[in-house]
């Protein structure tokens, strides 16, 4: 790692990596858990950045892939130790990160999408084009503009608190 | 201005206050231990191998023509190799993990350097140490002589193969050129590693 890679190519994008994080995660402890090995990941996998995709790009796909890998093992967790005691969901949804309250029920919404809406609609909100999306996904463009549509009515919708 | 979520996600990401980055000293103590982890399996792995290659030696010399008494100062070699990475490795097996990760990593990577330093020293010390029952092997026997001869007491004495043991430190030469440059592949790159980290962690204090 250069003296100073974590200074200049990754902190200029924390903000990125920061909302990502904030959205897989359920407590500010995993939260600085997940951008510490996001952060890690990147260092590790530097060297396999191509070039072919924008560095910022790059660093989505990859806070993502980290985000989604540590759900899927904290999940894996949960299934072995609370089996009948899975932890409560209003503990996360109340949890008060953003001075904005707007910007926390929006959050809270979106945590109730699942992990791949979840990505998309992050990606969409960082007006992300549908192509880089699709991109990110690894998945068609075609399907991106109408899941999108799909995902924004669900959080009007969960917005709204017609459905919870 | 509409309440679309565009504009929430707009309006609220305005206050930079919550995007503020966390502490990262963490994330240096992961990649410390990353690195230590690499560097002492590394260690570790290439010592446990010395003892195959001596059994090998023994092994494959007869077979490819060799006698099986020349083959023993070359696995002898191996076993002291084995022997003495074994302690070398033990100064970071044996290190103090409590400490804090920058004086941890700065005493890692003296004691890392340090072995590496020994092993030269070995090496060009002991190089010819290992060679000559060879030599002298190879001398006796290309003028004839038995092996009590050789061992014993008539040794006649024939100049014209004493260039025999004039190679010795060129041989020593050749063996730590050999290893500086394997060092250099093997490990150049870690050894990077670990100091660009040391001096990104000594940049944030």
């Amino acid at each position: 790692m250069s003296s100073d890679f974590y200074q200049s190519f990754i902190l200029p994008y924390s903000g990125i990596i920061i909302k990502i994080c904030r959205a897989y995660s359920n407590s500010q402890e995993d939260f600085e858990d997940y951008y510490q090995e996001v952060c890690l990941q990147m260092w590790r996998s530097k060297d396999s950045f191509s070039g072919n995709s924008e560095w910022s790009t790059w660093i989505y796909r990859l806070s993502l892939n980290v985000c989604l890998t540590l759900l899927k093992k904290e999940k894996r967790k949960k299934d072995q130790y609370f089996v009948s005691d899975a932890l409560p969901d209003e503990v996360t949804e109340n949890m008060k990160v953003f001075s904005d309250e707007s910007l926390n029920e929006l959050y809270s919404a979106i945590k109730k999408l699942s992990e791949t809406d979840r990505a998309v609609i992050l990606l969409y909100l960082e007006e992300k084009s549908y192509q880089e999306i699709a991109a990110i996904m690894g998945t068609n463009t075609n399907n991106i503009g109408v899941r999108i549509k799909r995902i924004k009515n669900r959080l009007k919708k969960i917005l709204d608190g017609k459905i919870n | 201005m509409e309440k679309s979520i565009e504009n929430i996600w707009k309006k609220g990401f305005e206050l930079d206050q919550d995007l503020t980055a966390p502490k990262v000293s963490n994330l240096y103590n992961n990649k410390s231990q990353q690195l230590v982890d690499k560097l002492s399996r590394a260690l570790i792995t290439e010592t446990k191998v010395f003892l195959p290659i001596a059994g090998a030696v023994m092994i494959l010399n007869p077979l490819i023509g060799n006698s099986t008494w020349s083959g023993i100062p070359a696995s002898l070699w191996c076993v002291a190799w084995y022997f003495i990475a074994k302690k070398q490795v033990k100064k970071i097996t044996d290190m103090d993990r409590e400490l804090s990760c920058l004086t941890f990593l700065k005493s890692f990577q003296e004691k890392v350097l340090d072995i590496f330093k020994t092993y030269e020293k070995i090496l060009i010390s002991g190089t010819p140490l290992f060679l000559l029952p060879v030599m002298i092997y190879t001398y006796y026997n290309n003028i004839d002589k038995t092996m009590g001869e050789i061992l014993g007491i008539d040794p006649s004495f024939d100049a014209s193969k004493l260039w025999l043991f004039a190679s010795l430190p060129i041989m020593s030469l050749i063996a730590y050129m050999v290893f500086k440059l394997s060092v250099k592949i093997g490990y150049g790159k870690t050894f990077r590693k670990l100091r660009e980290l040391i001096q990104d962690i000594e940049a944030m204090k």
